[in-house]
Formats: C-alpha cells, structure tokens, sequence
C-alpha cells in the first residue's frame, strides 16, 4: 500500500490529522469508559457469544483495543500503524467475523466517541472538525481491516481451488514407465489446461513411457471434451509418452462418430483392463499367471 | 564410432554428431531463421554424405520455441524423411510442448522421446540403421 496515496485518497491532510491529534487530548483520559460503553452496544449483538466466550478473552482484547484507539489518536500514520490493522484484518479473517458486525463496530465507535468530544465541552465549532477528522480516520482504518480481510479470504479461496485441481487431477504411477489419470466430472478449458500441465510435469518426473486417462468417469463427451482430450494426448506423444484413452462406452463411440470427432491415432480401448494389458505390453511387462 | 562435425556460420552455430549411425542435431541456440537455413542445408547436406538412416533433433538446450520455429522445423524433417532418413525429436520441455499444443501445432506423425538414448534404442528397436 503507498500510504501518501491511500493518505490523500482519504483526504487525510497534516490539517486533518492535527485534528485527530486534539481529538486525541481531550479523549485519551476517557478512552477506559468509551471502551466500556463499546462493550455494553457489543453484548447485545447476537455474535457476542461466540467470538467472545470467556470474560478473560474479553479483558484481554478490551486493553488490545485501547492501544488500537491510543495509536488512533497519534495521528502518525506510518508503515507500523498500517501493519497493525492488517494484522486486526487478519485476526477478524481467521475467527470469521462477519464483515456487518465490524462495520456496525467501527460506526458505533465513531458514535460514542462523538459522544465523549460533547460530553468534554469543547467548542462546538471544533467538536464538528474533530467528528470530520475522527470519521475520515475511521474510514481509513476500516478500508485497511476489510482489504485485508478481503485478501485472506481470496488467498482461501486460490489455496481451495490449488487443491481442488490437485484432487482432480491425480496422476498416478501404476506400473514403472506408466502413469494412470482417472478423469472424473466435467473437463472444461480451463480443467483441461491445468490437465495438460500437471500431466506433462509428471511425466517429465517420472520419465513415464505409456499415459492412460480414464474417461468413464467424466460426465458427458462432446466436441469440446474430445478436442481438451486430443490436445491432452498430443501434448504426451510430444514429451515422447504414449497416451491410451481409456473408458470409452459404447454411447461415447457413437457420440464421438456422430459428432466426426477425429482421434486419429490416439489409441482407445473400452475399459481400463484393456488399457493397462496394451501399456503393459508397450513397456515391455510379462505377465503371467502364476500357475503353481 | 562418433564423428563430430561443427557447422559455423558467422553468427549461428549447430552441431551434428553422427552417433551409432544416427544423426543427432543439438539444438541449443535461438531458432532464428538464419539458423533454421543452416539446419536445412548442413542436416540434409549429412545425410546425403554419410545415407544416415536416421535423425534425432535434441531440444534438450532449447529453452524457447515458438510455433513459426516449431512449423519450420516440421518442414525440415519432412525433407529428411525425404532422402529416406527416419526422424526423432527428443528433449522438449513440458513448458514449450503445452504452449505448442494450446497453439494448435500440428503434431501427426511425429516421433517423439524423452532423451537420445531412448531415440538410438528406438531406431535399433526398429531396425532402421
């Protein structure tokens, strides 16, 4: 984040934050009670129990945040006050604290803390400059805590997706010199992409000569899934590995017939038995039964 | 028996060694088209001298191919195959061949293995020396 930036975006000048800094005078001694009647608003939220379940946690977190207010006030916003409300962000993103009672939190704040200025006696006239300065400020802590939010919960979702495509996508060894992939669901673009890839890369590693894919799990075959697939086996025949399509019913021929999709040498075979006698044979197995 | 031949010109430079009488092109450079004519002349130049019946481009140094490079290169084993030599490409790496794929290279009738042992076993395999 460029601070300067972000500083300006939120029209938080020198003047602004001089503001703050005032604000900070007359409220530091009154943080203790605003934390208080923060709690008192906090207890009558239906969350309250669950993210708060012991007075020990609760007693802890109240003195956490009367540093957070007291760094508020500085009015000195550096690398480190950026740092310590992401790590807030971060906390709220692990415990899953619903983004409406963060929010709701940070409006009842600047509420009370208004409610602190008048309660001060201070010049009407500045009271209004300080609620200015406080609500700018407020704003600006909130966009950093929900960014940061924000960005573990897209870090979540890219680390569930990453297992997702490993799951399926699972390349195995099934005999020495040949890799087995059972492709079940839906293969689209993108599926058969990240297929290709991860394929290739196992078959570099394992210096795999026969690659079977399994279709009979895939849901439905049509032009489009047949053409991800040919790509698939052209890409392994390229690295120098021979790829067998296994798995192909009789409703799958006929669609691909139907439909003039062109496999042109790709081997194929019904079932994934047959597949694996042909890429025994390709790697030059023996296998017999044991007749004693 | 190995011989090495070096091919310079003034600015590519290809290496063809004759290796259990195969053929075998290093492909270690950028495929620019001065190199690719150097290949052209010396890869066919070679086999006509030596009637190898048999050619492996490793591209094993390569860390960049681009489809025109990849199509050209199609176009100089069709000449090999030509003067009867059997060709072989080995050593592709798993970046370039997904990117050849995704761009539709046209890959029928290609031979392909991981490295040029796995090439000589093949063309002794085959009898084709």
């Amino acid at each position: 984040m460029n601070i300067p930036d972000t500083l300006k975006k939120f029209e938080l000048t020198d003047e602004v934050l001089a503001c703050i800094r005032e604000a900070g005078k007359v409220l530091q001694p009154r943080l203790d009670d605003f934390i208080e009647e923060w709690y008192k608003w906090l207890e009558l939220q239906s969350e309250f129990k669950r993210f708060f379940p012991d007075p020990a946690s609760v007693g802890r977190i109240k003195q956490l945040q009367v540093l957070n207010w007291r760094e508020f006030f500085t009015g000195n916003i550096t690398d480190d006050y950026v740092a310590h409300r992401r790590h807030i962000g971060a906390v709220h993103a692990r415990i899953e604290l619903p983004t409406d009672v963060y929010l709701a939190g940070m409006s009842k704040s600047r509420q009370l803390l208004m409610a602190e200025l008048r309660a001060a006696d201070c010049d009407p006239e500045r009271i209004a400059m300080m609620d200015e300065a406080i609500s700018k400020m407020v704003y600006f802590d909130s966009y950093i805590v929900l960014d940061t939010i924000t960005s573990v919960a897209k870090e979540k979702i890219i680390e569930g997706n990453k297992a997702i495509m490993q799951m399926s996508t699972p390349v195995t060894a099934i005999w020495e010199g040949i890799l087995l992939l059972p492709l079940v669901g839906i293969i689209d673009s993108r599926r058969a992409q990240d297929t290709m890839t991860r394929s290739l890369e196992e078959i570099v590693k394992s210096r795999a000569k026969v690659f079977v894919i399994d279709i009979s799990g895939v849901a439905t075959v049509d032009t489009g899934v047949a053409n991800h697939l040919i790509k698939i086996t052209q890409a392994t025949q390229l690295m120098g590995c021979e790829s067998i399509i296994s798995g192909i019913s009789p409703s799958i021929a006929q669609t691909l017939v139907t439909l003039g999709v062109d496999v042109g040498s790709i081997e194929t075979t019904a079932t994934l038995r047959d597949a694996f006698e042909l890429a025994l044979k390709r790697v030059g197995a023996d296998i017999r039964k044991n007749q004693a | 028996m190995v011989t090495s031949v070096n091919t310079a010109g003034e600015s590519a430079q290809i290496t063809i060694q004759q290796v259990q009488g195969c053929l075998v092109a290093y492909l270690q450079t950028d495929l620019t088209q001065e190199v690719l004519d150097l290949l052209t002349h010396s890869l066919l130049g070679r086999i006509e001298q030596t009637g190898a019946r048999g050619v492996v481009l490793d591209f094993t140094g390569l860390a960049v191919l681009g489809l025109p490079e990849f199509e050209a290169i199609r176009r100089i084993l069709r000449m090999a195959e030509l003067l009867g030599a059997a060709c072989m490409i080995v050593g592709l790496n798993a970046g370039i061949v997904a990117y050849l794929i995704t761009r539709g290279a046209d890959t029928r009738g290609l031979n392909s293995m991981f490295g040029i042992d796995e090439a000589l076993d093949w063309f002794a395999l085959q009898k084709k020396l």
